[in-house]
Formats: C-alpha cells, structure tokens, sequence
C-alpha cells in the first residue's frame, strides 16, 4: 500500500488496516521487562491477553523497529540502519503482567491496562496512563500527565505542565513547575504534592493516621473533604487567605501566616504551604 | 498562540527552531550569508503566520517556507558562487553538532560547501533534511529523474571530496 | 575515479540505496556486486555518507538573530537578560496586597486556643510579624529579631543554603558546557521552565528581605532551591539518556 494511501488512513484515524502490522512478534515470559526507547512521535502500549508482544503501525514505522531481547529485558527501539529521525506512530501490545519502561525526548505516551509497574520519562510530550498497577513513576520536563485508575504508589512529576490523578489508590507524589495539580478520588495514606506557579485541587479523604504535604508558591490550594474529616491542619503562607467550611480553631500561631487547626479528631497529618495564594477548605455533602 | 500577535509566543518559536533553519541555510546557500537569512525566514513568518492553520507542525510550516526563500534567493546564490568559499571559512564558525565521531561532521560540512550549488541544494534537502523526490521537484522546479540523478551526482562528488 | 564500466552499475546505486529500484533490475545489480569488490566499496562509502547527512545537526547562529527580528516585527526592544542580583528594598515594609484581618501582637503568644472562626468565616494572613531588621547592602547579611525576642540566624540574603551552593554552580556550569549537545528545542523547554523556579527563588527571596525573621519564608526559599537543585541534575542528565 503506498505511503500516502497509509497517511490517509491514519489521518482519517481509521484503525491501521492488518497489511500494514508488522510481523515483529516476540514471545514473552512472566517476570520479563519491556523497555521502549529513543522514538520520537507518538507510542501507545496497550495489554492484550496474548504472551507475547507486538508492534504495529504504519509501514514504514514498523520497518524501522528493531526488538531485542537480553535476558528478561525485551527493548523495542529504532533501528539506526533504517530508521530516520521521522516522528513515528506506534501501537505496542504486550501482556498485562509485564513491567513496561518507556522514555524518548518528544513523545507522546499512553499506557492502557499494563499492571506490572510502569515508568514513563521524556522531555516533551503528554502522558496519558488508563488502568495501570503496580509502581507507577512519570517524569517529563514538558507534558501534561494525566493517571486515571492506577493501583499502586503514583509519582508523577512535569515541569511546565498539569498533572492530573483520578480514582488512584496508592501513595502519591505529583508536582510540576508551571501548572495545576488535580487529585480526583485519590485514596492515598502518604501523599506530597508541589508546584511553583499553578493551582493544587484535592477531592477525596484523608486516611486515619495518613500524612499529606501540599506546597505552593503562587497559586490556590483547595481541598474538599467530607464532613466527618479527622485531621490536624498546618498552614503557612506569606501571602494568603484562608476560606474554610469548616469550623477553624486556632491552636498556634508562630507569627508570619503559620498556623495549625484540627478537623474532627485530627488523626490524619495535614500541612498545607502556599506561599501566595487563597487556601479553601470545603466540605464535601454526602461521602 | 502566536498567531494572535504573541510577541513573546513567536521568541520562543523563533529560539525553539533557529538551530535547524540556521542550520539549512548555511548548507543550501553559505555560511556567510546564513544568519541574514534566517532572520529573513523568522521576518517572513511572522508576516504569514495568519495562513498556518494549526494544522501541521509549526516545525515543518517554517521549514518549508525557509526552503521556499532558500530557493528563489538566486541573487544570493550568485553571490555566493563568485567568492571563493575555502573549507576553513566554514570550520571556523562551525558549532559542534552530535555526531558519534566529530571528526566526521566537520568533514561533511567542508565537503558539502565545496559543491555546485545545484548539486549542494538536492544533497541537502534529500539526504539531511529528508524531502522526497517528488517534493523537491516541486519546489526546485525540476523533473523527478533530474532530482535523482542530481543527488546521486552530489554524492558521488562528496565521496570524492571525503576520500581525499 | 570512476571508469566507465562501473560507471554503468555505480549510476544505480543512488536508487538501489534510497529503496526506488524495481526486483528485475535489483537482482542484476546484486548479482554484480557479489562479483565486484569496487562497486561494493562505493556502495559501502555511499551508504555512510548518507548515514552521516542524516545525523547532521543543527547549528545555531554565532550571534542571537532575535533582536534585529523583533526591529523588524515592531515588537518591544528586549530586555537584556536578567542577572541574578536582587535589588533589596528599603527598610519600610511593603504593605500586604490583601489586607491583614489578624491583628497579629494579639496572636504572638504560643500554645494557647486563640480564637474560635465560624464556618465560612475568611481569615486573611499577611506580613505581619513585627520585626526590627536592618537590611544590608546586596549580597550583605542581616539579622532579625521578633517582638518576643527570639534571634533568627543572620540570613544571607544574596545566596541558596551554603549546603547547596556547590552543587548549584556546578551544575549550572555542567549545563552550560553541555548546551551545545542538546536539541535546541530542548534547550528551550529547559530555560523556561527554569524561569519558573528563578521566579519563584526571587520573589521569596524579596519576601525574605522584607520579614528576615519568617520562618515559613526561610523554609520556602531553602525548599525553591531544593527544587532549582533537583531540577539542574535532572537537566544535566538529560543530555546522556537522550543520546
């Protein structure tokens, strides 16, 4: 099929026609590794209920894939004696239990159903995780991040860009330089958030016992909460204002914006630290 | 983003791709008039940023337009056929670009500056910026066999060159 | 040189090389090169020289072309870039933007139920720890006390944590060196988003001066150079794992 005829196809996001999937198939064992490298472009890796991994795309794509496996490490990477440095679209499926190790300089990335930890690093390019588990860890320099389902501890770190988590059960650690940090559902009992210029919202509840670190130098920290919440609350700010549903009863001032109060029986440790910025305490109705 | 009048948004473009365009120009046309060239490129695409539509690369828009002004710079080109281009002029100047050996890249570059000017504009666009035959024709004004047989006559000279 | 004999077989070489070649004429060609050891050695020179174009670089300009673009664009004169000097304000406390709604000498004292805030209440926290401070020249230190009399350490101003001092210049220098082997557009995406923690580095810092006994700035600012610290060595390696 001709290139252009193949550019049509993907353009028109029509799902690649099967002349065009490679035949690059590598049986895959339990407690094997699979790291993908040095593309640029975009890579979706997906899980499928085969033991084996294969690499589909457009034809000339694929032609410029080598997969080599070194032990338990299979990497799938570009081979230098075919491949230019074109952008290339990749769909890569591999069983749900590998481990999956994925980094490039421009790339977008989505990572759907993989369960045996996942690792993302780039310098640009989204980040896209749906239904992982496992230790799951993100870092690009440039590139929204966005984890929805994940079992397992999450960092996931941008620097000029958002970060968004939703409906993740684990520890937490998010931050990014320039942008917001969203925090949907988030059952964490240790959880570290940061950013420099940006907004933190947190929906979710705080466990018994848990410790939770939201730092922010110019921008808004708000946390819904439900009405039954058992925390004891630190806030420092040079430059703040604090809005609070809940009842605020001030049990030390250090002078210069620190402060501490407790929800309920304060159990769980909460310190909130904007530097300029509004912190707003809402209760959540119902649970 | 800078197709609003972004000042600050067109800068970023601008350091984000001076290096490829500076680059291409300095290869298609000659060191020493590559850097008024470039500027030439940015100037130009700021006036025509209302006609990128978004829906390419901003990358391969500019590129494009810089081959464009490349090519119709015949003026340039003249000039720079009668001064005598030695292969120190353009080691001089030369930033260290990634290459597993250095010594190499230095190489290219002097040997790809002693072309014709034909035969330097084909080896450029198809063997270090990656345009097809089809496309070059287009822009170049030439046959798709005229294409071919030019790039294989530049290389084979830049064999030559290389092996001394 | 070329002979005319190979001439004939070397002329299709261009295409054998660059994949445009019909099988008919693919077979004939190789069948000659599995004979012809000069013909191969072309070959082999051609196939490295194409290779070597592919992996030529870009080349940024000796000089910065920006400012005669923006001349011609209309665009405002530049600024020369910023230096990392502060200009310390004068010893009169900036005035909070938002205002102060505690009054802070009623609340110094520690470890007592202060005040009950009904729910929806708003709370506005601002400079407010009375401090006596004398600010000294840039670079100079100064040292701060509060109305309770608690001495903070003398704060140099000018400076990340002493502990960090090293590591940042080296690594800003280790960046600097390394410049030139990264992708342009990678270079860009690094300097603006350091931009954003020298901002944020400046603005405490300015804070700082202004209330040199907070503990929550000192804290705030150590913390953004962590940040700027952590964010250097991730750049610094950038460069190796993105070949």
């Amino acid at each position: 099929m001709g290139t252009l005829l193949m550019a049509g196809w993907l353009l028109a996001g029509a799902a690649v026609p099967a002349a065009s999937v490679a035949d690059t198939t590598v049986e895959l064992r339990r407690g094997d590794r699979v790291v993908v490298e040095r593309f640029t472009g975009e890579l979706s890796v997906e899980s499928w209920s085969r033991s084996s991994l294969s690499v589909a795309g457009d034809a000339d794509d694929v032609r410029g894939v080598a997969v080599t496996r070194s032990g338990s490490e299979v990497t799938v990477r570009p081979d230098d004696r075919k491949a230019r440095t074109n952008d290339v679209e990749l769909v890569v499926r591999v069983p749900a239990w590998v481990r999956l190790e994925v980094s490039g300089r421009e790339l977008d990335v989505s990572v759907a159903g993989v369960e045996g930890g996942v690792a993302v690093r780039n310098v640009s390019g989204d980040v896209r995780m749906d239904r992982v588990a496992g230790e799951i860890a993100i870092s690009t320099v440039e590139g929204e991040i966005g984890v929805y389902g994940a079992r397992g501890p999450v960092t996931a770190h941008s620097r000029g860009d958002d970060v968004t988590l939703s409906d993740v059960t684990g520890d937490v650690d998010v931050g990014t330089g320039d942008g917001d940090l969203r925090l949907e559902n988030v059952t964490a009992s240790n959880l570290r958030a940061e950013t420099l210029d940006g907004d933190v919202y947190f929906n979710g509840a705080l466990a018994p016992s848990g410790t939770y670190w939201i730092s922010v130098h110019d921008g808004d920290a708000t946390l819904i909460l439900p009405g039954d919440t058992d925390a004891h609350v630190s806030v420092s700010t040079f430059d703040g204002e604090l809005t609070s549903d809940f009842p605020v009863t001030l049990r030390r001032y250090q002078g210069g914006g620190v402060f501490d109060f407790t929800l309920g029986e304060g159990s769980a440790q909460l310190e909130v630290k904007v530097f300029d910025g509004e912190i707003r305490f809402r209760r959540r109705e119902g649970r | 983003m800078a197709a609003d009048g972004d000042h600050a948004a067109f800068e970023r473009l601008y350091r984000g791709h001076v290096g490829r365009i500076h680059a291409l120009a300095r290869r298609m046309v000659g060191d020493d008039v590559a850097e008024d060239l470039t500027q030439e490129v940015f100037i130009r695409a700021w006036s025509k940023l209302g006609s990128f539509r978004g829906d390419a690369r901003f990358g391969t828009w500019l590129h494009r337009l810089a081959v464009n002004l490349l090519l119709t710079r015949r003026e340039t080109l003249r000039k720079r056929e009668a001064k005598a281009v030695t292969a120190d002029g353009v080691l001089d100047r030369l930033v260290a670009p990634r290459q597993r050996s250095p010594g190499a890249a230095v190489d290219l570059e002097a040997a790809l500056a002693r072309l014709p000017d034909g035969a330097r504009r084909i080896f450029v666009l198809y063997d270090v910026e990656g345009y097809g035959h089809e496309e070059i024709a287009g822009l170049v004004g030439i046959s798709v066999g005229t294409s071919k047989s030019q790039l294989h006559r530049a290389r084979m000279l830049m064999r030559g060159h290389l092996n001394g | 040189m070329m002979n005319g004999s190979h001439a004939r077989w070397t002329d299709q070489l261009s295409d054998y090389l660059d994949g445009g070649f019909a099988e008919a004429d693919r077979d004939a060609l190789e069948a000659h090169l599995a004979e012809c050891g000069t013909c191969r050695d072309v070959l082999h020179d051609l196939r490295a020289l194409v290779e070597s174009a592919h992996r030529l670089g870009d080349v940024p300009p000796a000089r910065d072309l920006w400012p005669g673009i923006a001349a011609a664009i209309g665009a405002p004169a530049p600024a020369a870039r910023p230096r990392s000097v502060i200009e310390l304000p004068t010893a009169a406390r900036a005035r909070a933007r938002r205002g102060l709604f505690l009054t802070v000498p009623q609340l110094a004292a520690a470890s007592v139920v202060l005040a009950v805030i009904s729910a929806a209440a708003t709370v506005w926290v601002g400079p407010g720890v009375a401090t006596t401070s004398a600010v000294g020249e840039k670079g100079g230190t100064v040292a701060a006390t509060t109305d309770a009399g608690a001495v903070f350490p003398a704060v140099d101003l000018a400076g990340p944590p002493p502990e960090l001092a090293q590591e940042l210049r080296l690594l800003e220098q280790t960046l600097a060196a390394e410049r030139a082997r990264l992708e342009p557009n990678t270079v860009r995406i690094l300097e603006k988003n350091l931009g954003v923690i020298e901002r944020a580095i400046d603005e405490s810092r300015r804070a700082l001066a202004i209330e040199p006994g907070n503990v929550f700035l000192r804290e705030h600012l150590d913390r953004t150079y962590r940040e700027k610290l952590d964010y250097l060595r991730e750049a610094a390696g950038i460069a190796d794992w993105t070949g």
